[in-house]
């Protein structure tokens, strides 16, 4: 029905799509730490379900995200390139489509992601750490969530079906 | 291909369409936001409206006030040949940071509406924040809560100055005070004018809680800032005020 590349649960389509969500949500909550990273969330999603696409998922991610970086904006495109990498690691090792362990790597780079840019900022508060713990299960919850929709939109886990 | 990717991406003919492209659908994404907003208030319009024409009697007479008292300011700053008047540009927040430590909101005003890297942004409250990136049609605002934020800062009542440095979360910090300053929870602090690129009492926020350390004999004032940093819809840009000697130190 669809070409590969247009597919809806393709990689590309999850993290351009959890892109556009987190953009909307950032643009209408007013506070910036009760925003979950849905970008971080779907690149996880899409590269647990496809790490043989690692590489397009995460410089898709990383370039998406650091549109909106006025400062270190190649340190938050690295993030998301190592993040990558390391879950295609990971992913030789591992189930990533297990929920658990998909959703404690998005815990983790979350938390990793935050305090990484709290010290770039200089940020040095303690109650930071609170809006950070938020921010991390706000993000799980989430990941949680595309999760669940894409097993619904893709039952069975079949991954990228050419119905071509 | 990764260098390549990373080059074009960083690149401003890249933001800048990038931005340019996406001004219309997050104008669009906007509009769907404030109606679905609005939505629950629609059966409460009537009453609304009846409040809204009582507070337009009391603000004309307050309007009427004001100009009088608006006549004496203006002869006051003749006489001390204070700062010139400035023309401003409105401009509409389409989008918001989705960086949390980087808190910026992106205007749909740039370059080619003749608006200038560090312009001032202000909305009916307050300060909100300078121009940090400026593309053609868009430009993106630090605002004050950002960690990157800093503007000299001046208690209104005691006129005692010191630096207001943005948190990240809402909120910004009075710092470099002196151990014995005046300086109570609920003062008003504005811009102090040092380094000329903010013009001199603009509000920036108000005290919220103070920290004195008897060691360090330092002070530190947690300030709300006045602006509606939240929930900012339009806001007004000013070009930046050329110093009188070049320096731009204390606002940066």
């Amino acid at each position: 029905m669809f070409p590969r590349r247009f597919y809806p649960s393709s990689a590309v389509s999850l993290v351009v799509s959890g892109f556009v969500v987190h953009q909307l949500m950032a643009t209408a909550i007013p506070c910036f730490w009760c925003v979950p990273n849905l970008t971080l969330a779907s690149m996880v999603i899409a590269i647990s379900m496809a790490p043989h696409r690692w590489f397009l998922s995460s410089i898709l991610a990383g370039l998406l995200a650091s549109l909106w970086a006025v400062r270190h904006a190649e340190v938050v495109f690295l993030n998301f390139f190592v993040l990558g990498y390391i879950l295609r690691l990971l992913a030789q090792r591992w189930d990533l489509t297990d929920t658990r362990i998909s959703i404690a790597c998005c815990s983790l780079a979350t938390s990793l992601f935050c305090l990484e840019s709290l010290w770039l900022e200089g940020v040095r508060f303690v109650y930071s750490l609170g809006y950070v713990a938020g921010h991390i299960a706000l993000t799980s919850v989430s990941a949680f969530l595309i999760q669940r929709i894409r097993s619904v939109t893709n039952p069975g886990g079949v991954r990228y079906v050419s119905k071509t | 291909m990764l260098v390549l990717a990373v080059a074009l991406a960083f690149s401003d003919p890249f933001r800048n369409l990038f931005f340019t492209v996406l001004r219309f659908p997050y104008q669009i994404a906007q509009a769907v936001i404030e109606l679905w907003v609005s939505l629950p208030s629609f059966p409460s319009l009537q009453r609304q409206q009846f409040e809204l024409q009582t507070q337009l009697i009391a603000a004309h007479r307050e309007v009427a006030q004001l100009r009088q008292a608006l006549r004496e300011l203006n002869a006051t700053r003749e006489l001390l040949q204070s700062h010139p008047g400035s023309t401003g540009l409105m401009a509409k927040v389409i989008a918001r940071s989705t960086i949390p430590t980087q808190q910026t909101v992106l205007l749909n005003r740039g370059q080619w509406d003749d608006l200038s890297l560090g312009s001032i942004v202000i909305d009916r409250f307050g300060v909100v924040g300078r121009v940090l990136e400026l593309h053609a049609k868009t430009c993106l605002v630090g605002l004050l809560t950002d960690p990157d934020s800093r503007v000299a800062g001046m208690v209104e009542r005691s006129r005692e100055t010191g630096l207001l440095i943005g948190l990240g979360q809402g909120r910004c910090q009075l710092i470099y005070l002196d151990a014995q300053a005046d300086i109570e929870p609920g003062d008003s602090v504005v811009t102090a004018g040092l380094g000329g690129v903010f013009p001199k009492g603009l509000l920036l926020g108000k005290v919220e809680s103070l920290r004195r350390d008897s060691g360090s004999g330092s002070v530190w004032a947690t300030v709300l800032p006045a602006a509606r940093l939240g929930g900012l819809e339009e806001v007004l840009c000013f070009m930046p005020e050329p110093s009188m000697d070049g320096q731009t130190d204390g606002d940066s």
